[in-house]
């Protein structure tokens, strides 16, 4: 019966992956890389004067925007303290979970070479 | 040579006491000590920078590992433990996590949503510049700095026990 629901339920996430697909390769491209091309080196030396009134893609638009707002020049900082600031939280979480393990696995070597050296004794 | 026969002799240095403590090569804690000054610099400008460079908080914070492994490596385990505190450095792992709620708090203080960047904003390119984004990257990256400590204190501490029992 387990396997049986385990098997339905991986049908079910077949179709729907397929389904899926197939109705997204009819779509249009989001951005084609044709008519202006984005130019990293350039938009790294001056981001403020970058033109973004052209649909080149999210690049220029993403880097005018977030200088306007954040006044950072880096992009994932701004993105990960600013607009995901909740989500760092959540790995800040994590990070003080894995030392409280490390903590609660590693520091009771000091009781147990204790007891032993009390069993050698004894 | 017949004691030493069960492991190798490059590693096996005599052990010289100075002021009550052991030392270790010369060789091997000079450039230890050459290095570490230049590791902690850039350590402090990877954080410092986070907002205008690549880099940031959580990737200034881990190479605080380097940090302790040159430590431990020049003046050995008493040595680091005693200098880098693992104890006390849990708790100020959780002091750092605290003054990271308070920052993003600060946008809900300030009349708006969690982490909302209402400080003064400054000059783009300039280094306190980016309002909330640098005073958080300064709690993340010690909040990583901390935690990669107290791991690589315990992981170290755990080489010592096994070493220990290994020889006995």
């Amino acid at each position: 019966m387990k396997a049986f629901l385990t098997w339905v339920c991986l049908g079910i996430l077949a179709v729907a992956f397929a389904v899926s697909a197939i109705t997204m390769s009819h779509f249009e491209p989001t951005y084609a890389g044709e008519d202006a091309p984005v130019s990293v080196y350039e938009l790294q030396q001056d981001p403020a004067s970058y033109d973004d009134s052209r649909t080149d893609g999210a690049a220029g638009a993403i880097v005018q925007q977030n200088l306007e707002k954040t006044h950072a020049l880096n992009d994932v900082t701004s993105i990960v303290f600013d607009f995901r600031g909740y989500d760092t939280m959540g790995e800040s979480f994590v990070l003080i979970t894995a030392v409280t393990g490390v903590v609660v696995l590693l520091g009771g070597k000091r009781e147990k070479k204790e007891e032993a050296k009390d069993h050698a004794g004894e | 040579m017949q004691e030493n026969n069960h492991g190798d002799p490059m590693l096996e240095s005599p052990e010289i006491t100075r002021n009550g403590r052991t030392v270790k090569n010369v060789i091997q804690r000079c450039g230890c000590d050459k290095v570490l000054p230049l590791a902690l610099v850039y350590v402090a400008y990877i954080i410092l920078h986070g907002h205008l460079s690549p880099g940031g908080g959580f990737q200034g914070g881990i190479l605080m590992v380097a940090v302790v492994l040159l430590v431990y490596l020049g003046h050995g385990h008493e040595e680091s433990r005693r200098l880098f505190l693992p104890e006390v450095m849990h708790h100020a792992e959780g002091a750092a996590l605290i003054f990271y709620i308070l920052i993003a708090m600060v946008g809900v203080l300030g009349g708006s949503v969690v982490c909302a960047n209402i400080l003064g904003l400054g000059g783009i390119g300039a280094l306190f510049s980016g309002g909330t984004i640098f005073w958080m990257g300064q709690a993340v990256a010690f909040d990583v700095m901390t935690a990669s400590i107290v791991l690589v204190l315990g992981m170290l501490g755990v080489l010592l026990v096994s070493d220990a029992h290994s020889g006995k």
